[in-house]
């Protein structure tokens, strides 16, 4: 049996919230156990073991409960109750850049930043010279910190991470940062820091990272262990929830998670879906300003969404200027997405490559009042497999098969092996969220 | 072997040093928190400092300033009568007895300021670092002693040079250091943990120094009080402190050595409430800041 490095036993933590400041005071230096505040839990009796050298993630909704659950972790709070055993030393870095001062040198901020992430000083000379060969700042590290733009103090804040020789570490989100090499050089770093046998717990919203760097994940839900137990499966479980959250007054879900699964299975699903479009009804149609209604269908195009990466993209979107649409004919369809500019906002995950069960998964927020009710989807993308591809929708942790997509119906306008499904009917899915069950 | 740390000679040293009393680790623990305390010092007054066009000689500036506006405009009201036996003679011993006053004033009133807001405005340290947070205080309290040394140091120049050197007394002055530094970080340690979950304590703190400076013996002697006022003035911890600068500074004044005493004894008893009350509460200061 693997040793444990950190082993967490019914941890719960209650943050007390005081009415009045007075209280606060009075309970701070009260020799007796009275309470003058009202409790929130944080985290509620939650247990998991870490083996030595694992890498271990922790998954949640923001406010669930992970930070709380890493700071007990890197001792910085205590646990109102239960154990937190850790076998070795842990560096918890658990923001960058802290107490970074703009008056000082970039040079002299690694120094101070380092004391405060607790830095050997007997070292410290010489890991700055590493943060600083790491942050690529050059002459730059002896200006002062006010003249560096965003991403070069995100750079520096990153880099002191490099100069920390963990046995176990603990790590928040969010901290490949800068442009996009950078950011990349920061993800590669902390992968290398996994497998060299570094017991590593991770928050990351992004799940797709996460099942891929770790061998356990663990997952959080309103202060309460949900799940936990291999990346596949929790990953699987956490993406499909989506579709279960906020049904809002006009009984709309606020988000839906759809599935793409190979037909043939055992294939990998590769680039999917490049835009993922919201249809409503032509009657509908009138109610959107900006709903783009082609003549003769029964259709009118709502939202869409992008998915994908930057070059898939761009890709497409010359694929429709050669295919004879004008830019603000195909702007309107694009609703809200920003052409060329990188991934835009709407849509919430995807995993395009083969994952968890060989699917992909995409959370897009349903568009809401005052936008009609969404009849349709329709998917144009680009498919390489052979097969066409399959499209699910959860109701309720179920999927439902909405149709298949793939076959290259507009491969004769735009080339390739460029598709455009038939537009699939959403409104049995819909519906099933109407009586929401009590 | 390539990638090994260059040795912190001096660290070393110092770690040899305490080892003897100590430990290894305690020794290095000591060191280490002292190497921090050292380096977040420097720095701490480089911002305040670094980015003036005269830098650190602010610092040396702002008590001469003081000397060339406090001790005309004290020069004006013309000797203080009945008093030579504790200020000396001549028309410059009231403004140097003020101006010595003032600049210790200066140095402890606004590095308890500052110490005292430091946990409050270091959330982000207190949250994420595992550094002890007694070196947040410790390092404002050092801040302001440093610029009391630098005006000390203007001050014995001054009187040097109006003839007026103080001699041998200034032997008072290490002693006097150590007993203050203790006291001041006692009440930073007390009042930056405080203030963490009672926030209102911050602006009592100005309040309260604004009317301790009047109730140290600072603008006046105290003998020219009525005796009911002498015997608030006398029971002002922070009293014995500046009778004990005044009698390092000023040849005439006599040296207490009940002033020793009582300021070592509250130097101790603070210091000691101080550590009481952070170490109690600092294992929730996260939960609040």
């Amino acid at each position: 049996m693997t040793e444990l490095a950190v082993s967490v036993s019914g941890l719960s933590k209650v943050y007390q919230v005081y009415d009045r400041p007075f209280d606060r005071l009075r309970q701070a230096l009260s020799p007796t156990r009275q309470t003058y505040a009202k409790q929130v839990h944080a985290l509620e009796d939650v247990s998991f073991d870490v083996p030595q050298g694992a890498t271990v993630g922790i998954v949640g909704a923001n406010g669930a409960g992970k930070s709380t659950l890493l700071k007990i972790l890197a001792n910085r709070l205590r646990p109102t109750s239960g154990k937190v055993e850790v076998r070795g030393r842990v560096n918890g870095i658990l923001e960058l850049g802290t107490g970074l001062q703009p008056a000082l040198t970039g040079r002299q901020n690694a120094h101070v930043n380092g004391l405060f992430m607790g830095l050997d000083p007997w070292k410290i000379d010489q890991q700055i010279e590493r943060i600083i060969a790491f942050s690529e700042l050059g002459d730059k590290i002896d200006q002062p910190l006010e003249t560096y733009s965003s991403g070069m103090k995100a750079r520096l804040a990153f880099s002191v991470l490099v100069a920390i020789e963990p046995e176990i570490l603990v790590l928040d989100e969010a901290l490949a940062t800068g442009d996009s090499g950078f950011a990349e050089k920061c993800t590669r770093y902390i992968r290398g820091l996994c497998r060299s046998g570094c017991t590593t717990l991770m928050v990351s919203h992004d799940i797709h990272f996460l099942a891929k760097a770790c061998q356990h994940l663990v997952w959080i839900d309103k202060g309460r262990l949900r799940e936990q137990g291999p990346p596949d499966r929790v990953a699987q479980a956490y993406l499909e929830s989506f579709g279960e959250t906020g049904i809002l007054g006009d009984q709309r879900p606020r988000y839906l998670t759809f599935r793409i699964d190979p037909v043939v299975s055992g294939e990998d699903v590769e680039y999917s879906a490049h835009c993922v479009s919201w249809l409503c009804s032509a009657g509908d149609a009138d109610q959107a300003p900006e709903a783009y209604r082609e003549e003769g269908s029964d259709h009118a195009l709502l939202q869409s969404h992008f998915v994908g990466f930057d070059n898939v993209l761009r890709e497409v979107t010359q694929d429709a200027l050669l295919g004879g649409f004008s830019t603000t004919v195909s702007g309107a369809p694009w609703g809200e997405s920003k052409l060329l500019e990188g991934i835009p906002g709407p849509f919430r995950k995807l995993r395009p490559a083969a994952g968890p069960g060989g699917s992909a998964y995409l959370v897009l927020p349903v568009p809401q009042h005052p936008l009609p009710r969404p009849s349709a989807i329709q998917v144009f993308g680009e498919n390489t497999l052979s097969n066409p591809l399959q499209l699910s929708v959860s109701i309720n942790g179920e999927f439902v098969k909405l149709g298949e997509f793939g076959t290259a119906e507009l491969a004769r306008t735009l080339g390739g092996q460029t598709f455009a499904s038939p537009p699939m009917d959403l409104s049995s899915v819909l519906a099933a969220f109407e009586a929401p069950s009590e | 072997m390539n990638s090994a740390a260059r040795p912190r000679r001096f660290l070393d040293l110092w770690v040899a040093l305490i080892r003897p009393f100590a430990g290894e680790e305690r020794a290095r623990n000591a060191v280490g928190y002292a190497y921090a305390v050292t380096t977040l010092l420097v720095y701490s007054l480089h911002t305040q400092h670094g980015r003036a066009f005269l830098g650190l000689l602010w610092a040396l500036l702002v008590p001469l300033l003081f000397i060339a506006v406090y001790v005309p405009v004290m020069s004006a009201f013309g000797p203080m009568e009945g008093v030579d036996h504790i200020i000396g003679q001549g028309s410059l011993a009231f403004p140097v007895y003020v101006v010595v006053g003032f600049v210790t004033w200066n140095a402890f009133a606004g590095g308890l300021q500052n110490a005292a807001a430091s946990l409050v405005n270091n959330a982000s340290v207190v949250h994420h670092s595992p550094i002890p947070l007694s070196i947040l205080p410790l390092v404002k309290v050092l801040n302001g002693m440093v610029s009391w040394i630098l005006a000390v140091g203007i001050m014995l120049v001054f009187l040097a040079s109006v003839g007026r050197f103080p001699g041998i007394r200034i032997l008072i002055f290490p002693v006097l250091l150590v007993l203050f530094t203790l006291f001041a970080q006692g009440l930073a340690l007390l009042l930056s943990s405080l203030s963490v979950v009672f926030r209102d304590l911050l602006q009592m703190i100005q309040t309260v120094l604004m009317i301790e400076f009047f109730a140290v013996p600072l603008l006046y002697v105290p003998e020219t009080l009525p005796e009911k006022f002498q015997l608030v003035v006398k029971l002002n911890p922070l009293t014995p402190f500046m009778n004990l600068t005044h009698a390092m500074f000023i040849r005439e004044h006599p040296v207490g050595w009940d002033d020793l005493g009582l300021a070592t004894a509250w130097a101790v008893g603070i210091y000691l409430l101080g550590s009481f009350v952070f170490n109690r509460l600092k294992g929730i200061l996260p939960d609040h800041v």
